[in-house]
């Protein structure tokens, strides 16, 4: 009898153990309208949770951001929301920025003291360095939705931009963009493509269908638009910078299928009118060179960026990773 | 009380289990220290999840709805306190202020507006600075390229595409004229450089030809042709050979008369300008003709 209740009390004990951590083969699911709520099983991470609850492994951060955790840990509930929703504010007074990076040129030997060029070594170091610290690269698109109010992004948002299209876009940035799974807007500027040392329109097909990178206009001939020409009229200043607007755009649709919706300045040069003339000419955003990252009320026609050089250090690309301002 | 050895192992397993069991999320708790601090967005947050984790429990449904209210008010508090220090002046204040209203409302399309207002009046004010000083810097490094340029090789940097592309956006065909050919050494066969350097000649000849300088637009426009033997090209440079040896022509007319040595140098100048000038031709061969008739009688005599 003695043995007889030992061996009860044993198998009560077995059984709760098996109802904590013996993974069920079907997931219990709670919550309501707004969340799910599950417990994490074993082999659950927030990348798996995603593709199982919202369709797409790459929003494990809104599992990570709503839960406020970096790791899902078994037996761990967590919510998943199940549309719109909405992050917890940021500790203190401080609030969001994207930081958005800008690259030229990309060279698959060492840097050769041309501070536009980036070497492909430095060049990987910088997006491994994004991954392993928690940094989520989002397109430009993206960003757009959030400067609208339309969608949260994760919490170290952070954008990468390549100007002009050289062809080492092509040869060395797009293998490494592949390899991290990391979205680029490359802004071409479309008399340069072709060219001797430019992308050629195959290779701007192939990344466009990848799905990774997105080509927008950087004008046609990339001339400066602060500056008028010699004895051009107001008149006929205006027609060129529209022409600089929308002839890129046109290109783009045709050739690669792509509707512009981002401009990148030549030089940043911009003011309000040019701002105005981006904004009729359809684009949903348009970039400058002005140092600094966006908040989430950034003006979507006049948004900063930081170039990445080749002599910066890593360092340096630590300190343009500014996620975050105020007190 | 005593235990037996099996009643210890249970107590043991069962107190295992409960070390190694993960921290649970207490989303009511984080709530209630939320609402505590006057934190309400993050006490919406935590409340929604405690909500989604207990459905039925009807007493989550009413603090939720009583922090909702409280947000409101903060946040209307707020933007009326912003809309006051703007309406005084108080740009940064209300800055700052609009930045609280964001933070307990996100999307708040008061606080983003004026924010947003804001930003943009500074963005401009810097980056009206940042193309003074970049032109600058550009007109600086061109000088500096330029100098260099007669002491080293070129190098085939593709940045001098742009610096070229910037010189003759603000009409310094010359400069322009300089970096896309230095480029061209590097890689002749860069047909977008080939272009742009073509334009670059022709606006270089227009503007020689404005100021009087017909061989110097002459020597651009042959250059030009020679680079991309195009039609355009080809039409400019004929059109401009035939009006120097036209002007020449002319000039030839007004000498003849007095001075028929210089009418013939001058005539067969237009006609090596402009081998099809057909009146400088006839002109020319007249001219010689009666020399050489003159040169007959003054021997005769």
């Amino acid at each position: 009898m003695k043995h007889l209740r030992t061996f009860a009390l044993f198998a009560f004990a077995t059984a709760l153990s098996a109802c904590a951590y013996i993974e069920l083969p079907t997931r219990r699911v709670g919550g309501d309208a707004e969340y799910y709520v599950v417990t994490a099983k074993g082999k659950d991470t927030a990348a798996s949770l995603a593709a199982e609850f919202l369709g797409d492994a790459d929003k494990a951060w809104i599992i990570e951001d709503v839960n406020g955790i970096e790791t899902v840990s078994r037996g761990r509930k967590i919510a998943i929301p199940r549309g719109a929703f909405t992050l917890p504010p940021l500790e203190g007074e401080k609030y969001q920025t994207v930081p958005i990076l800008t690259y030229h040129r990309f060279t698959k030997g060492a840097y050769r003291d041309d501070r536009l060029e980036i070497s492909a070594k430095d060049f990987e170091r910088q997006l491994s360095y994004l991954k392993k610290n928690g940094y989520r690269i989002i397109s430009m698109a993206q960003l757009r939705d959030h400067l609208n109010g339309r969608a949260p992004i994760p919490r170290r948002a952070v954008v990468l931009t390549i100007d002009d299209g050289f062809r080492s876009a092509y040869t060395v940035a797009f293998p490494l963009l592949k390899k991290y799974n990391a979205p680029a807007t490359i802004y071409v500027y479309s008399d340069f493509v072709g060219a001797g040392s430019a992308l050629k329109w195959d290779h701007m097909k192939e990344m466009t269908a990848s799905g990774l990178v997105d080509i927008q206009p950087h004008s046609k001939t990339h001339a400066n638009f602060a500056l008028k020409l010699d004895g051009e009229t107001d008149k006929a200043y205006r027609k060129r910078i529209r022409e600089e607007l929308s002839v890129p755009a046109r290109l783009f649709k045709k050739r690669l299928g792509v509707n512009a919706h981002s401009f990148a300045y030549p030089y940043g040069a911009v003011n309000a009118e040019i701002a105005a003339m981006a904004e009729k000419a359809g684009y949903d955003t348009a970039v400058t060179v002005l140092r600094g990252a966006n908040a989430s009320y950034a003006d979507p026609y006049l948004l900063k960026r930081r170039m990445v050089f080749g002599d910066h250090t890593m360092s340096d690309f630590q300190r343009f990773l500014k996620v975050e301002a105020g007190a | 009380m005593r235990f037996n050895t099996s009643t210890r192992f249970l107590a043991t397993t069962l107190g295992v289990m409960c070390l190694a069991a993960p921290a649970q999320a207490d989303w009511r708790a984080e709530a209630q220290a939320a609402v505590d601090d006057g934190r309400y967005l993050e006490a919406l947050h935590y409340i929604s999840l405690a909500k989604a984790n207990t459905p039925r429990d009807s007493a989550l449904t009413a603090e939720k709805e009583n922090i909702q209210a409280k947000l409101n008010d903060e946040r209307n508090r707020l933007v009326k306190q912003a809309k006051s220090a703007n309406a005084k002046g108080r740009r940064k204040q209300a800055g700052s202020i609009y930045r609280a209203v964001l933070a307990v409302d996100p999307n708040n399309k008061v606080a983003r507006a004026a924010l947003r207002k804001m930003e943009r009046a500074s963005t401009l004010t810097l980056i009206q600075k940042t193309n003074t000083q970049v032109q600058a810097a550009a007109r600086q490094n061109e000088r500096a390229k330029k100098t260099s340029a007669q002491e080293a090789a070129p190098k085939a940097d593709p940045s001098l595409l742009q610096d070229a592309e910037a010189a003759l956006a603000r009409g310094d065909a010359a400069h322009a004229i300089a970096a896309l050919e230095k480029h061209l050494q590097i890689e002749p066969k860069d047909s977008h450089v080939v272009s742009v350097l073509d334009a670059a000649y022709k606006r270089q000849a227009d503007a020689d030809l404005k100021d009087g300088e017909d061989k110097r637009a002459l020597a651009y426009l042959e250059k030009r042709f020679a680079l991309s033997k195009t039609k355009a090209a080809e039409a400019d440079l004929n059109a401009l050979r035939f009006q120097i040896a036209d002007e020449l022509y002319a000039e030839g007319l007004k000498l003849y008369d007095n001075d028929l040595e210089r009418a013939i140098a001058i005539w067969r100048k237009a006609v090596e300008t402009d081998p099809g000038h057909l009146e400088a031709r006839r002109q020319l061969d007249e001219a010689i003709a009666v020399r050489s008739t003159l040169q007959s009688i003054n021997e005769g005599m």
